[in-house]
């Protein structure tokens, strides 16, 4: 029973790690650009092909393989800014989320012509690996992915807090116009929130890629999860974003081990609806007054 | 005909509007001035029920009303503008008046979906009363045209036409004049009288001296959400707390 | 703007004739059939525009009240041996009824919000159509669904068991549905909706009561959904939770936006043209998806008012030529 749980609660780490990885990406697009990316976990998806491709087929160490796979999608990440993201910049909310969910429909089925439907399989030299404690066994992949994901948000808050540009992005996240006037290049600032966001996506497909398989459909699994976990934090609200994906993980991944993983996906939305119903801004968010 | 008591809402430790007492008489002109952010356009949303008040009483013609919908406001009779221009942009001006009436429209859903001959009686009465509102601001040319396309200063006046058309009793406007030139705000001043001639009470925000010295029975001055100073405009401009805080020389030239 | 008008009114005519003349036309039952889905999408996509097109909501849930709409009918039909004209009402009403329950709470949200709550809600009706296998059979869905009862019309008794005749009863419906669907556009329900797409603050500051119209929209629009569900049921008389997944409540939005969102010739436009491709294209089933993706995002961007706004626009630049000339 105890160990049991302990797995659980391992697995609940790993899975809020992913929420939480892709999610900062999302949150910080929304917060910093306005835009809502619907395509926001195919980075994720191809994060993790990039993955396989460098580790399982060029041998690199999966280390490097996980350090290159995100400059990849760094760049990818520009090119959608470019060539998604400034287009719809002023667009209605709701066309966006339109016009992004069509990129995201493009992505995964380029994914299924280039990559096959069927999900492959992302071994790397930790997943054999196992860590035994008090009877308890846990991969090293899985270790992995907790650890190099509190590496990577602690690099983040770096960024953000002692960093021009972390400055500059903050001061577009509260007044793009100000920031605009006080001669900060928006666009600039855009391209890189991207190239963040993307990288901490493909950081997650290629952590969680050998654990679970890689295939073209991940990224919509994970889509209303990582939504979820966004609008529980607060949109925008970075801190907010990390706490709710381990707080969805965990309830997920425990409803999963003791009453049934048919229910697991229902228990995300119930908790999301709740919250909604009683706290509208979500967990962490501050209610904000609409300007008139 | 409006009286607000102790009326007071705070945002975070902040008192936007402070305990303040405010009464408007039925069928004047008040003026509502102020150095920015203090609390003109906020006590605007607390009584159009934007806001809800931390504290204290709204009453419009002896009912209570703070801390109601905004569409209840609207049907209790009060229609206002927007300081930033709220038009509906992809409608049409004529769609914009329709909306306008929206809450005079009698019918109910069943009338609208099947067509009933009550609907179609309602909207001929509507379809009436806005040709003639069209009429008196001149703008029966403009029909057709989509809001966004129009002039800034017609688009102001259309905020006012979509504001009449619900026929409220007390119509508060914000900022009017903002981005008008002097010839625009002199039509403006003309429109605003006339609507005090055809009954109208009104409450307007406005920094163009000239034009609340001109057209207001009574100014209210607030600063820091306070009321500081309350008088016909000839005890305004000689407040020595008003040009002390916010006018200066200002009013004296305007004079 | 009278020729306009007549120009409108012989698009309609020339529309209508060739809709009821389509199954004597001699096509292979196959089109009959690609007529019939037609029809029903149409049905789908005007549910959809309805909050997303006019009230400015995406909905992600549209197959799943196609669905409520679908099991609802089919059970009353099969457990309680109901007839199918008492069914396909009900059918629905229970749609619109459980989009109001699901409404209250999450229609005050804005944009995203609302979306995902739709598409988590889209994903429990699914997974509960295949896990309550006492009433729904689960994966092996619901059989021998029986056909609409004839109706007697005293010198006539109407069928509804073949393709053909199914056409013409959904194709009925779907024309009453449409002169009721342009009365509510047209109407201040329309306006308001359309109002609060464009502000909402100013529209509640018109004295409109903001969420009963996003509601009244959403309810309706489900119901709808419901309705299609009912008669999809009579007509395929097999139903199983495969038809009604988020994939579908996509293809349901790629139909509405190509066609041309709040429009009512939009949907009609995408649903023909979309389902035409569908059936058609299967073997390209890949890279049709790849095609499709790519144009919502270019539609949206570039047409936002698709294929209906275009056709707008090019006859209102014709007729601007024709004066000048």
């Amino acid at each position: 029973m105890f160990q049991e749980f302990v797995q659980q609660i391992v697995n609940g780490l790993v899975l809020g790690s992913t929420y939480a990885l892709i999610a900062l990406g999302l949150t910080m697009i929304y917060g910093i650009l306005g835009i809502v990316n619907w395509a926001h976990s195919e980075l994720y998806m191809l994060g993790a092909f990039v993955g396989v491709f460098l580790v399982v087929h060029l041998k690199l160490p999966f280390l490097l393989g996980l350090v290159l796979a995100m400059l990849v999608m760094a760049l990818f990440g520009m090119a959608m800014d470019l060539l998604v993201f400034r287009p719809l910049r002023s667009a209605p909310e709701m066309n966006m989320i339109i016009g992004t969910l069509g990129i995201s429909i493009f992505l995964v089925q380029a994914a299924v012509i280039v990559f096959s439907p069927n999900p492959v399989r992302f071994p790397t030299e930790f997943s054999d690996a196992y860590l035994s404690f008090m009877g308890i066994s846990i991969t090293l992949q899985r270790l992995m992915v907790f650890c190099v994901t509190l590496v990577l948000i602690a690099l983040l808050n770096y960024i953000i807090k002692y960093t021009t540009v972390g400055k500059a992005m903050r001061a577009c996240e509260q007044n793009r116009d100000a920031a605009k006037l006080m001669g900060i290049d928006i666009n600039r600032i855009s391209l890189i929130t991207c190239a963040i966001g993307a990288a901490l996506a493909a950081a997650a497909g290629t952590l969680v890629g050998p654990i679970f398989l890689v295939s073209p459909q991940m990224g919509l699994a994970a889509i209303s999860k990582v939504f979820a976990v966004v609008i529980l934090g607060g949109m925008g609200n970075v801190p907010g974003a990390i706490w709710a994906a381990f707080i969805l993980g965990l309830a997920e991944s425990l409803t999963a081990g003791f009453i049934s993983s048919y229910y697991k996906d229902v228990v995300t939305f119930c908790i999301l609806i709740t919250v909604l119903i009683i706290k509208p801004a979500g967990l962490f968010g501050r209610s904000q007054i609409e300007k008139v | 005909m409006l009286k607000c008591e102790q009326l007071t809402i705070r945002f975070g430790g902040l008192s936007a509007i402070d305990r303040l007492d405010f009464e408007i008489d039925s069928g004047e002109i008040r003026g509502l001035i102020g150095p920015n952010g203090s609390g003109k356009t906020t006590l605007f949303n607390l009584i159009s029920g934007i806001y809800t008040p931390t504290s204290g009483s709204i009453v419009f013609e002896g009912k209570p009303i703070a801390g109601r919908r905004p569409d209840e406001v609207t049907r209790a009779g009060i229609a206002r503008t927007f300081q930033n221009i709220r038009l509906f942009g992809d409608m049409t001006v004529w769609e914009n008046l329709l909306v306008g009436r929206h809450s005079r429209l009698k019918q109910n859903v069943f009338d609208d979906i099947f067509s009933t001959a009550k609907k179609r009686r309602e909207e001929s009465l509507a379809r009436e009363m806005l040709e003639n509102l069209l009429k008196q601001f001149r703008m029966e040319k403009l029909r057709d045209e989509l809001a966004k396309n129009l002039p800034y200063g017609l688009q102001r006046e259309l905020e006012i036409m979509r504001a009449m058309a619900s026929e409220p009793r007390l119509l508060m406007l914000d900022e009017p004049a903002a981005g008008m030139n002097p010839q625009e705000t002199d039509q403006l001043m003309l429109q605003i009288k006339r609507l005090k001639e055809l009954g109208f009470t009104v409450l307007v925000v406005e920094h163009d001296m000239k034009l609340v010295m001109n057209i207001c029975d009574k100014i209210t001055v607030l600063n820091y959400g306070k009321k500081i100073a309350e008088g016909v405009p000839r005890e305004i401009q000689a407040h020595p707390e008003v040009i002390g805080a916010y006018l200066g020389k200002q009013v004296k030239d305007s004079a | 703007m009278k020729q306009w008008m007549n120009l409108k009114t012989l698009v309609i005519i020339v529309a209508i004739l060739f809709a009821v003349a389509f199954p004597q036309m001699g096509f292979k039952m196959y089109y009959v059939h690609i007529g019939v889905l037609s029809l029903l999408h149409i049905l789908l996509a005007l549910g959809l525009n309805l909050v997303a097109g006019y009230a400015g909501q995406l909905s992600l849930a549209q197959a799943a009240f196609f669905g409520i709409g679908a099991y609802v009918s089919a059970l009353l039909m099969l457990n309680l041996k109901w007839s199918f004209w008492l069914a396909a009402p009900l059918g629905a009403l229970a749609a619109g009824l459980v989009a109001v329950g699901i409404g209250l709470p999450t229609l005050r949200l804005k944009g995203p919000y609302f979306v995902i709550s739709t598409m988590g809600f889209g994903e429990i009706v699914r997974l509960v159509f295949l896990n309550w296998e006492s009433v729904t059979r689960g994966p092996n869905g619901l059989p021998g669904i029986p056909a609409p009862d004839p109706i007697s019309l005293g010198f006539v008794t109407l069928t509804f068991e073949s393709r053909v005749e199914n056409y013409y009863l959904i194709l009925t419906v779907l024309l009453v549905v449409l002169v009721l669907y342009y009365n509510l556009v047209h109407s201040r329900i329309g306006r308001a909706l359309r109002a609060i797409r464009n502000d909402y603050i100013a529209t509640q500051v018109m004295g409109i009561h903001v969420a009963f119209y996003r509601i009244l929209a959403f309810g309706v629009g489900a119901a709808l959904s419901g309705l299609t569900g009912a008669l999809y049921a009579g007509y395929i008389r097999f139903i199983s939770p495969d038809t009604f997944t988020i994939g579908e409540s996509i293809n349901i939005l790629i139909m509405m936006v190509i066609g041309g969102m709040g429009t009512i010739s939009g949907p009609i436009i995408g649903a023909i043209f979309i389902t035409y491709l569908l059936e058609t294209m299967r073997v390209f089933a890949e890279y049709r998806l790849v095609i499709y993706g790519l144009l919502m995002f270019l539609v949206i961007l570039y047409m936002p008012h698709g294929i209906a706004g275009m056709l707008k626009k090019l006859s209102l630049r014709v007729r601007a030529g024709k004066k000048e000339a």
